[in-house]
């Protein structure tokens, strides 16, 4: 189930679901927690909650929560934003449907949602995702800038999600558009440089959210973001409406009036 | 003193080629090439005559002094007089314990001649045999030089015909390498032969030698030696004076040691990877001083006042100060900041240095053994020599610790050094205890490194015993599995198998490596070790312990993307692998198929790397997994009356004997013995045959375990490593 972006936007569908769990599990490490806590939750829904860390559900394949439903109790497992957008965990769903147990949905409002709502772009234009990763033992993933060329050609938007610490420690929109610009030094195919149009979005449900635009060396720049979690957008061709929408989150105050 | 003027004088010398020689004394150990090189340091006039016996100015680390054995090649410039014309020899002093192999290939090659020295009592030994042998590969000649004559007459007491027996048998036994080590070309023309003069005879602490030819100048017989032995120490010293040994040997130098251009005619086509008919080769066939700079540098060191130093062979252009250079295995720029030339354990600073010599330079610290620097002009062109081939492998290890934690910076730091020094000693730092490690060829390595701990950087240190490095490997070919990532969103299909004896061999000697040209490798595979050329053009990765990954996958979205990440995780998981966390040998990784996640979120390091160690743990588990063990080497003589404690003692240790072979009075016996066995072979040896046994000792090579041992010898090393008692089951690693 889904928690949502931060505690104001919990579905009641959610808040019924967690009080008639026996066993409510919550799991932080693939979004960063943003305006939630642990505490925040338990005092919310009046019961204990049970961290699960990457290794309780991947390497210990979910062992604890498998158990619970094995006893015959009803288990939440409980994600900020949506469960199955941009997490892994369908392999844990298809196991407890194997193994003979009822799954229910209960869907969350996601930062993916809040993103596009939030830039004003239309839905219809944007084309693949993906996320943008800090280098791990020296090996820098080109893989956002081959999706962002590709959408690029075809005129479409791209959304990058950005990379998690294993500490928790979100990226921020700077480190992601330098990471880029890195890779386009590299790859010199003019794809993403300072001058690409970029919108930059923080702390989205948050009462502190914000989002500014321009190009991206301005972006990088800019220090009216507060931290993590952050999200990119890279628009594609721009529709006379969406373009006055982006503008109004434009860096440079005198575009954002005009 | 007479050396400081010599510097001029030599280095006029040296500008012309004809007068230069540069040689090597190689020798299995205790043969006496220090004394060797001590005699001839007094003739050069660097030490004084007298002590040069007991002096072993070469050896000038203590560590060495105290062992008798030198364990750093050092280069010295020497002076000789032939037919009234003054020559420089420049002398690299090669190490003769076989822990330190690595290091002699690596003088070698900068040597155009060398002089084996042998034992005139024990005569060849395996260690002659491997330095001949390799001297021969870098197309070095070897002269002969039968050492210890004195124990042929006062320890055997021999007639003056059995004496010149002894030596025949010598010679025929060097030929007999020669013969079979050299190649066609060299075969006949670089066989000893002492009518000729290119034997010499005679004993090196004693400081007399001579040659046929010498000797009938001198009118000099073999009873007349006997004599002087019989007169006593005068006797000995008025023999020196008539037949110094340093003219014996420094005139069979010169005579028949090739000058560097000469030598360099023929090695450089042998030694150096590059075209010998491009414009750069020519330039070094030549020994050009005009040409373009290239240096392979053979040693480095580090000089606590001056930084590293690196020595080396010019065989092309001239090195003057504060010209800029590239290194071309380290990839970098560097200015020369200071040229010199050997004296010595003395470096003496000279303008320049060209072609054809040996310097040593200041100003290189990027550089490590084995590499090549080049003029700038060339950088782009210039091939480096060959890639060293080494005979040995580390497999002793130790932990060490300061005694005083305060110093656990310095420690690091001259750990550091030291293996730059000698890059044969492995530093690692075990990531779960953070304890340094330090791996060598042998006990005795280890040894000389803590040494040298103590006496140059001032470090009390605290050690685990010596532990025997083992190697994990697997006896069958697995089917394939599939190894799943923790998300469980990717997925790699691998089987693996064994190397064939021909691609470790192909690999071990540099011939095969990772960053060469694939479809050259396929070639070669195909031809010299049975591959099908299309999974060979499929390699993606050689380790350093001999495993391999072979990409068979077609079309496969996402491959070319977490390469590198696949690639990790290979190594990774060779470096320790499932039963006792020892580092994987002989091993052949395919990856057949996979499913890889369409975001990098969800197929980084931490889940690639278990997934495809999953598959290939999977693998080696039900291909009959077994540890090898490093075997060593032993060549003992012995007196017949001790022949069977040998082999118990042999026998005992899980040795094997493989030849047993009568010479005279004395027994020769070659075996095979684990390294796990040989911690306190010397003591028992020793008392086994009341210290009348000589030995030597050398890598042999891998091999497993006794099954019946082989559990047990896992239990303990897992126990040491904290790990637990049991080993992997096949579950833990394939999901259900």
């Amino acid at each position: 189930m889904g928690l949502g972006l931060t505690p104001r936007y919990i579905t009641l569908a959610a808040l019924e679901a967690l009080r008639t769990s026996d066993t409510v599990f919550l799991e932080t490490y693939t979004v960063p927690l943003s305006d939630w806590s642990p505490e925040k939750l338990e005092k919310l829904i009046g019961k204990p909650v049970v961290m699960l860390t990457r290794r309780d559900l991947e390497d210990l394949g979910g062992r604890a929560l498998l158990e619970e439903l094995d006893r015959g109790r009803t288990v939440a497992l409980a994600v900020i934003g949506d469960p199955f957008i941009a997490t892994t965990h369908l392999s844990l769903k298809l196991e407890a449907i194997k193994n003979g147990h009822r799954v229910e949905t209960i869907y969350g409002v996601s930062a993916h949602c809040a993103a596009v709502s939030a830039s004003g772009l239309f839905p219809y234009k944007f084309g693949k995702s993906a996320t943008i990763v800090y280098p791990r033992d020296g090996i820098v993933s080109e893989y956002p800038y081959d999706v962002l060329k590709e959408n690029k050609e075809r005129g479409l938007h791209t959304l990058f999600y950005l990379d998690v610490l294993e500490d928790g420690r979100g990226m921020t929109v700077a480190e992601a558009i330098e990471i880029l610009l890195g890779v386009e030094e590299r790859r010199r195919e003019g794809v993403f440089t300072g001058d690409t149009l970029v919108v930059g979005l923080a702390r989205l449900g948050c009462s502190d959210e914000a989002i500014v635009s321009g190009r991206a060396s301005a972006v990088k720049r800019w220090s009216g973001l507060p931290g993590p979690p952050h999200m990119l957008i890279v628009p594609g061709n721009l529709h006379f409406m969406e373009q006055e929408s982006v503008r109004v989150y434009s860096v440079d105050a005198e575009k954002r009036r005009s | 003193m007479v050396r400081y003027k010599k510097v001029e004088d030599i280095l006029k010398i040296m500008g012309n080629l004809e007068q230069v020689r540069n040689i090597g004394i190689i020798a299995h150990v205790d043969h006496g090439k220090t004394t060797m090189s001590d005699s001839l340091l007094a003739t050069a006039g660097i030490i004084s005559y007298k002590i040069a016996g007991e002096a072993l100015a070469l050896d000038y680390l203590d560590v060495e002094q105290k062992r008798g054995i030198t364990v750093k090649s050092a280069n010295i410039s020497l002076y000789h007089e032939y037919r009234g014309k003054p020559y420089v020899i420049n002398l690299i002093d090669t190490p003769g314990h076989v822990d330190f192999s690595g290091k002699v290939t690596r003088s070698l090659r900068v040597l155009d001649g060398a002089i084996v020295v042998v034992d005139a009592v024990e005569g060849v030994m395996t260690q002659t045999e491997t330095v001949l042998r390799q001297a021969l590969e870098e197309r070095v000649r070897p002269l002969l030089f039968i050492n210890k004559v004195d124990r042929l007459i006062k320890e055997l007491k021999l007639s003056p015909s059995e004496i010149q027996q002894r030596f025949v048998e010598i010679i025929r036994d060097v030929n007999n390498l020669i013969d079979l080590y050299a190649e066609p070309q060299f075969k006949n023309k670089w066989k000893v032969n002492p009518v000729e003069g290119t034997v010499a005879f005679g004993s090196a602490r004693d400081k007399w030698g001579f040659t046929v030819p010498m000797a009938q100048k001198k009118g000099v017989k073999i009873s007349d030696v006997i004599d002087a032995y019989n007169r006593g120490k005068e006797g000995v010293e008025e023999l020196a004076k008539v037949v110094p040994v340093a003219e014996a040997v420094l005139d069979m130098v010169v005579k028949f040691v090739p000058n560097p251009k000469e030598a360099q005619q023929y090695r450089i086509p042998k030694i150096w990877r590059g075209d010998p008919d491009s414009e750069l080769g020519k330039a070094m066939m030549n020994a050009d001083p005009d040409g373009p700079v290239i240096m392979l540098v053979n040693d480095m060191r580090r000089d606590p006042h001056a930084g590293f130093v690196a020595t080396g062979r010019v065989w092309s252009g001239t090195l003057e100060p504060g010209k800029e250079v590239w290194l071309i295995n380290s990839r970098t720029k560097q200015r020369i900041l200071q040229v010199s030339l050997y004296m010595g354990p003395d470096r003496e600073v000279a303008p320049r240095i060209i072609a054809g010599n040996i310097a040593a330079v200041l100003g290189l610290d990027k550089a490590r053994a084995g590499e090549t620097v080049v003029d700038m002009a060339v950088k782009d062109v210039a091939a480096p020599f060959e890639k060293m081939h080494y005979v040995s492998e580390p497999v002793v290890t130790m932990a060490v610790e300061p005694k005083n934690t305060m110093d656990l910076p310095k420690l690091i730091e001259a750990l550091r050094d030291l293996s730059i020094e000698d890059p044969n000693l492995v530093i690692k730092i075990n990531q779960e205890t953070g304890e340094y490690l330090i791996s060598g060829m042998g006990p005795l390595h280890l040894e000389i490194a803590l040494t040298l701990l103590k006496e140059n950087y001032g470090l009390e240190v605290l050690t685990s015993p010596p532990i025997v490095v083992y190697r994990e490997s697997i006896r069958s070919r697995s089917e394939v599995f599939e190894g799943k990532s923790p998300n469980k969103h990717n997925k790699f299909y691998i089987h693996v198998e064994p190397l064939n004896e021909d691609t470790v061999k192909l690999i071990q000697e540099g011939v095969i490596t990772e960053d060469m040209d694939p479809r050259e490798r396929a070639k070669i595979l195909r031809d010299q070790a049975g591959w099908d050329y299309d999974e060979a053009r499929g390699i993606w990765a050689i380790d350093e312990n001999i495993n391999l990954f072979v990409d068979r996958t077609t079309g496969v979205q996402h491959l070319r993307e977490v390469k590198d990440t696949i690639l990790q995780g290979f190594r990774q998981a060779m470096k320790a692998g499932p039963l006792a966390h020892e580092p994987v040998r002989g091993l052949k990784v395919v990856l057949h198929d996979a499913i890889i996640h369409e975001d990098p979120a969800h197929r980084g390091p931490a889940q690639i790397y278990p997934a495809v160690r999953n598959a290939i743990f999977a693998g080696m588990l039900t291909s009959k997994p077994t540890l090898l063990e490093p075997l060593q080497k032993l060549d003992i003589r012995v007196p017949v009356d001790y022949l069977s404690a040998v082999t118990a003692v042999i026998s005992r240790k899980r040795g094997r004997i493989i030849t047993v072979t009568q010479q005279g009075t004395v027994m020769r016996v070659l075996a095979e013995i684990p390294v796990a066995e040989t911690f306190d072979l010397a003591a028992e040896l020793r008392s086994a045959t009341a210290g009348r046994a000589f030995w030597g000792t050398e890598f042999s090579r891998w091999a497993p375990v006794p099954d019946s041992m082989l559990m047990d010898v896992i239990k303990k090393i897992r126990e040491r490593k904290g790990l637990p008692p049991s080993l992997p089951r096949l579950e833990d690693f394939i999901g259900p």
